[in-house]
């Protein structure tokens, strides 16, 4: 398995030893010593089944230039694979003779060949990341010694295919063999892959791409190649970013060489408001129209925060545009909304040409998009010439104290702020009008969005650092350090599920834990499953907990849709009930026309083939560990029991007791009020219930819930159920009640038992 | 009556104890009990009807009064403190409002958020685990400092949570803020309020209540001395047939304000039409259509002419006799204090129309017999 294999090599070679062994020479150790061996050796040998005939035989590694690299590229054969190349493959390399980055081509060269570290700039449109890469292959020629690939990480799995296949494309190659790709749950590599797209949680790479968006794994990354880089010279290493807070990155590398390619913008006007507006989602649809009825032809992008507020904001902005068509001379306006959970055949849709104008010669139609963030970074639409901005987005927060993980509406940070404006010099000079003060964008905003690592839950994180041998995490060089108490957190948390003694080393449990892509809760629940004999289910559950939302809940048909879920709603709960629908998703009767049943009952066709994919990953670790695939008979009575108890098993701490009175509950331990989400199914009152999310919107929320009974906290988790680390208050009174009755329960078996003995 | 509830003393309660063993305070015990409520609520005891007050003011009432007061001092008994467990259980048990439980949500919440986990008492294993690893409470992960990699300051805490609950845009909340501040400070309230003991904020709330209570009684008195003038001349009262200046001084204050709060309303009236008018097409200004126009537009507000104050009045008023010139008489008048005023119209009442303001009725003869005195103090 592929996962396997570069684990195994990740563990043995790219982190030969622990930290505290680094002051170790590298050079002169001899289980590293076929790394140094190009060092010494001149020209590239002709490595196993490698291309004997190719132009690339005759360079000299690290010493090529570009005219050396452009004669390869002319062909007539594939310098990689000796087929002869296609006209399609040279159409493209005109185009990409024509993007900025190849201008620096020499230079680029130059840097790689002086220095280990090297940080690229370019922004969003430069080629750098179909580009580079290729550049790299042509000097550093992996393919001709031996085992050595060139990876290139990426902070998304959709950019990491597409760019995979485009450079596949550009090379000429077929996708998966000298080019492919590695994502979480999708390897498509081969023996012959020379580079490698992936995303950035596994850890063998020298191109970090992306990287001002600064994701947890590309922090996380960025330390151990810090690292690294020390024990192995050998490694190059590219950080390629799109924003000039690239000194943060040369500084963080010890002051490695930078190199900037422009993009191809153009000037941008700044408006700000004279005002702060008393309502910034009002104030937009009003600049939205003024530009609409008094600017030039141009298209606009208005960046709001969520699903909701954007979908209302596209109705009303339609209906005053229709008003104004009838009224004024004004063009006709498309509106378009764009978020992440829009199906993609929706999302396509806001790359159509603006509407034509009403009749020849009149006023030019226009479109807006009307966006949340995801157009500021990763989508680029071509025609926009006005951005209008808000100044919030929806972003992620976790704090420690509560254990609170959710996607709040916050102020962006200056940074963010230059993004967005950018995105209307795409095509020629534009306008950005934000709705804010500019003594406000220079007090209120801050610099940069905080990095990934700032609002994550990092038990994961640690989980693999510990895998990697990192044993001092205090101490660990993180660009931006997380707050001590997260890393407490997730100690504490680790140690809670037995993936970390007392000390802090790895346990048994652990290891297997991260093998699973998975958070440590969920991977230990699959783990301890089949002692409740239901891993065969809780595999199920896992995969449908890994994956989008499956229920589908259009704001035009929300009862029926809920009348839909009522169907396979389970009494005890949203675990069971997620089940139900997997199951009913399997049955031949839904697996005929998978499409027409998802869409007739409401579910999300995506999500479900992508959970069932998720789920035969998941199988084949587990299977690789040996843990058996098993399920209690449907007929016993346990069937259901079994599972929940299981569940209990992985998220004993994230419990939630109901209150004395009312419809709140309390959550374990960190003695919160909330309230049942209500997207919740729960046929009955239940006194205690597990909850997969802690959130917070207008209130606080326990969102998927399943009930569940005190007495097997007490019996799967004692540890953390010890009553004497518990708080004085009504969780421990009902606790101390259960332990109570369980005691007695328990003599009194010891006495039927004794008694039974005796006759 | 509640002692009548009360259960025989139970020996190991401390309060039956101390009622065996101090016999002194035995006796008034029936009081104390009387009135539970008194002790809970901050109402007072209704004040003595005024005829009764006089004959009953030496001895059971004094001791009645003085014995409410002292109460809180007193040691709870049992019976008290019955009632007191049973209110605040039944307190408990109310079911809470929606909006009791989200502010009670909150403040758990924002509580929780503040509190810092290395604070905990109980051994946390995740800080055992870092300490283990070399960690000091209070300083930051990441690096020793030594490599000067870390340029900015590490983080110490975690990153707030703040829950955004309305629609105001970037540097709202703060420009409000800022305003509210710059309004404060130029009152300078929130200073003084800061250093103000509870013991000078309630005397200056009573001398407050009191400064209303006069100045109520002035305007009162005003307004007598305006009906009865009124009636005497044959007038109605609203609509002024002398000039401002030949108005007693006494009252003449209070027509001049109520004739300004006329004007200003008329003003806003007009206003407001012509906002409200429909205009001529590509005629901008109401000041370019001539009379007819206005009057076909209904521009003009046809109830100003009538009233003897009119549109017209209104000019000469602010430009001409009466606006301009600085009423010096009035000026000193109300410069006084508001009780000297009170006390000077009370004097006119008397001598003009024989009318007592604290009787509150008119006396047949000069001598105004059966009036205690021009003071209020005097009526009791």
């Amino acid at each position: 398995m592929a996962y396997e294999d570069k684990k195994r090599r990740g563990n043995e070679s790219e982190y030969p030893s622990k930290r505290s062994k680094s002051e170790m020479d590298p050079s002169q150790n001899p289980y590293l010593a076929h790394m140094y061996e190009e060092d010494t050796g001149s020209a590239g040998r002709p490595g196993k089944g490698g291309n004997t005939g190719s132009i690339l035989n005759t360079f000299r590694r690290h010493q090529t230039t570009t005219e050396q690299a452009n004669k390869a590229e002319d062909g007539p054969l594939n310098p990689f694979n000796g087929n002869p190349l296609s006209n399609q493959y040279f159409k493209i390399l005109k185009t990409r003779r024509n993007l900025p980055v190849h201008q620096q081509r020499d230079e680029f060269l130059e840097m790689f060949h002086s220095s280990q570290i090297l940080v690229f700039v370019g922004e969003t449109g430069s080629g750098k990341t179909t580009q580079i890469p290729q550049f790299v292959l042509f000097d550093d020629l992996p393919h001709l010694n031996g085992r050595k690939q060139v990876a290139c990480t990426q902070p998304r799995r959709v950019a990491a295919m597409s760019v995979a296949k485009r450079v596949a494309d550009e090379m000429d190659v077929q996708l998966g063999q000298e080019v492919g790709y590695n994502i979480r749950f999708e390897d498509k590599t081969g023996p012959n892959t020379i580079l490698k797209y992936m995303t950035d949680d596994r850890y063998s790479c020298i191109i970090l791409d992306e990287a001002h968006e600064r994701t947890l794994a590309t922090d996380i990354l960025m330390g151990l190649l810090k690292d690294v880089a020390i024990r192995r010279p050998d490694l190059k290493i590219i950080i390629m970013s799109a924003t000039l807070d690239a000194q943060k990155f040369q500084r963080y590398f010890n002051d490695a060489p930078l190199l900037a390619v422009p993009g191809r913008t153009h000037p941008v006007e700044i408006f700000y408001t004279p005002e702060a507006e008393r309502d910034y989602v009002e104030a937009a649809l009003r600049t939205v129209l003024q530009i609409h009825a008094t600017e030039p032809e141009g298209d606009i992008l208005l960046f709001l925060t969520g699903e909701e507020e954007i979908e209302d904001a596209c109705r009303k902005i339609s209906l005053e545009a229709d008003e104004l068509l009838r009224e004024t001379d004004c063009g006709p306006l498309k509106v378009y909304p764009l978020y992440g959970t829009l199906p993609p055949a929706m999302q396509q849709k806001i790359f159509e040409p603006a509407p034509p104008p009403r009749r020849p010669g009149g006023a030019p139609g226009r479109k807006v998009v009307v966006s949340t963030n995801i157009a500021e970074t990763s989508l680029t639409i071509d025609g926009i010439v006005y951005v209008v901005d808000p100044g919030f987005s929806k972003q992620k927060v976790y704090n420690p104290r509560i254990r609170i993980e959710s996607l709040l509406v916050s102020p962006i940070s200056k940074a963010s702020a230059q993004q967005r404006a950018g995105r209307a010099g795409r095509t020629r000079p534009g306008k950005c009008f934000r709705l804010y003060t500019e003594a406000a964008f220079k007090k209120e905003l801050i610099e940069q969005t905080y990095p990934e690592i700032l609002k994550s839950n990092l038990s994961n994180t640690v989980l693999e650092l510990k895998k990697l041998g990192i044993d001092d995490l205090v101490h660990f060089d993180f660009m931006d350090p997380p707050a001590p108490e997260t890393m407490m957190r997730a100690l504490e948390e680790l140690n809670f599920l037995a993936c970390l003694d007392d000390d802090g080393n790895l346990t048994a449990l652990g290891k297997i834990a991260s093998e699973f892509p998975l958070d440590p809760a969920l991977a230990v629940m699959l783990i301890t499953s089949p002692e409740f004999f239901c891993s065969n289910e809780i595999l199920s559950i896992t995969a449908l907990l890994s994956v989008p939302q499956i229920f589908v809940r259009p704001p035009q048909a929300r009862k029926r849709a809920d009348e839909m879920k009522q169907l396979f709603a389970h009494p005890d709960g949203d675990h069971l009930t997620m089940l139900n629908v997997y199951h009913a998703f399997k049955s031949p009767e839904a697996q005929e026309n998978p499409s027409d049943w998802c869409y007739n009952h409401f579910l999300s066709l995506r999500s479900l083939q992508s959970a069932d994919n998720v789920r035969s990953q998941l199988a084949k670790i587990m299977e690789r560990n040996e843990l058996e695939l098993v399920s209690t008979p449907f007929e016993d009575k346990n069937y259901y029991t079994n599972i929940r108890r299981a569940l209990v098993s992985g998220f004993f701490m994230q419990v939630a007791k109901k209150a004395a009175n009312g419809k709140q509950y309390v959550t374990v331990k960190d003695n919160q009020d909330v309230l049942l989400h209500p997207s919740t199914v729960l046929g009955q009152e239940s006194d205690w219930l597990i909850y997969n999310e802690f959130v917070l919107t207008s209130k606080n929320y326990i969102r998927t819930v399943t009930q569940i009974k005190a007495e097997w906290l007490l019996e799967i988790a004692p540890v953390y159920y010890d009553l004497n680390t518990f708080q004085k208050g009504d969780v421990k009174t009902a606790l101390q009640r259960t332990a109570e009755k369980m005691k007695r329960k328990e003599q009194l078996a010891g006495k039927t038992s004794r008694m039974g003995n005796g006759y | 009556m509640s002692t009548r509830k009360r259960p025989p003393p139970n020996p190991l309660d401390p309060d039956s104890d101390s009622d065996t063993s101090s016999p002194p305070t035995s006796k008034k015990r029936p009081f104390q009990q009387k009135p539970p409520q008194t002790t809970t609520s901050s109402i007072p005891p209704p004040p003595p009807p005024p005829q009764a007050a006089a004959a009953n003011d030496d001895d059971d009432e004094d001791d009645y009064m003085n014995m409410t007061i002292a109460e809180p001092s007193a040691p709870e008994t049992f019976s008290q403190r019955k009632k007191r467990l049973q209110l605040e259980a039944e307190t408990r048990a109310r079911p809470k409002s929606k909006a009791e439980l989200a502010a009670l949500e909150k403040s758990n919440r924002e509580a929780a958020l503040a509190k810092s986990l290395l604070d905990t008492q109980t051994p946390n294993k995740g800080l055992l685990m870092m300490r283990k690893m070399g960690f000091t409470p209070g300083t930051a992960l990441g690096a020793p400092t030594t490599t000067t990699t870390t340029t900015t300051a590490a983080r110490l805490e975690p990153i707030p949570v703040t829950l955004k609950e309305d629609r105001t845009g970037i540097g709202h909340a703060s420009a409000q803020r800022a305003k509210l501040a710059s309004a404060a400070s130029s009152s300078s309230i929130t200073a003084a309020a800061a250093q103000l003991s509870p013991e000078d904020y309630r005397a200056r709330v009573a001398s407050e209540q009191e400064e209303r209570r006069r100045e109520a009684q002035m305007v009162a008195a005003q307004k007598l001395a305006e009906q009865f003038s009124c009636e005497r001349s044959g007038g109605a009262v609203g609509e002024r047939t002398v000039p401002l200046r030949s108005i007693p001084v006494l009252w003449r204050g209070l027509v001049k304000r109520r004739e300004e709060a006329e004007r200003e309303k008329r003003m806003r009236y007009d206003l407001l039409q012509s906002l409200d008018t429909p205009r001529l097409p590509g005629c901008a200004r109401d000041c370019e259509l001539d009379e007819v126009d206005k009057a076909a537009l209904g521009i003009t507000v046809p109830g100003l002419r009538r009233l003897g104050v009119g549109a017209g009045a209104v000019v000469e008023e602010d430009g001409g006799e009466e606006g301009e010139e600085v009423d010096e008489e009035l000026e000193r008048e109300e410069a006084r204090a508001v009780g000297e005023r009170v006390v000077g119209l009370c004097e006119y009442l008397r001598r003009e129309y024989r009318y007592c303001f604290w009787c509150k009725c008119r006396y047949e003869d000069e001598a105004m017999e059966g009036c205690p005195g021009v003071e209020e103090d005097l009526h009791g």
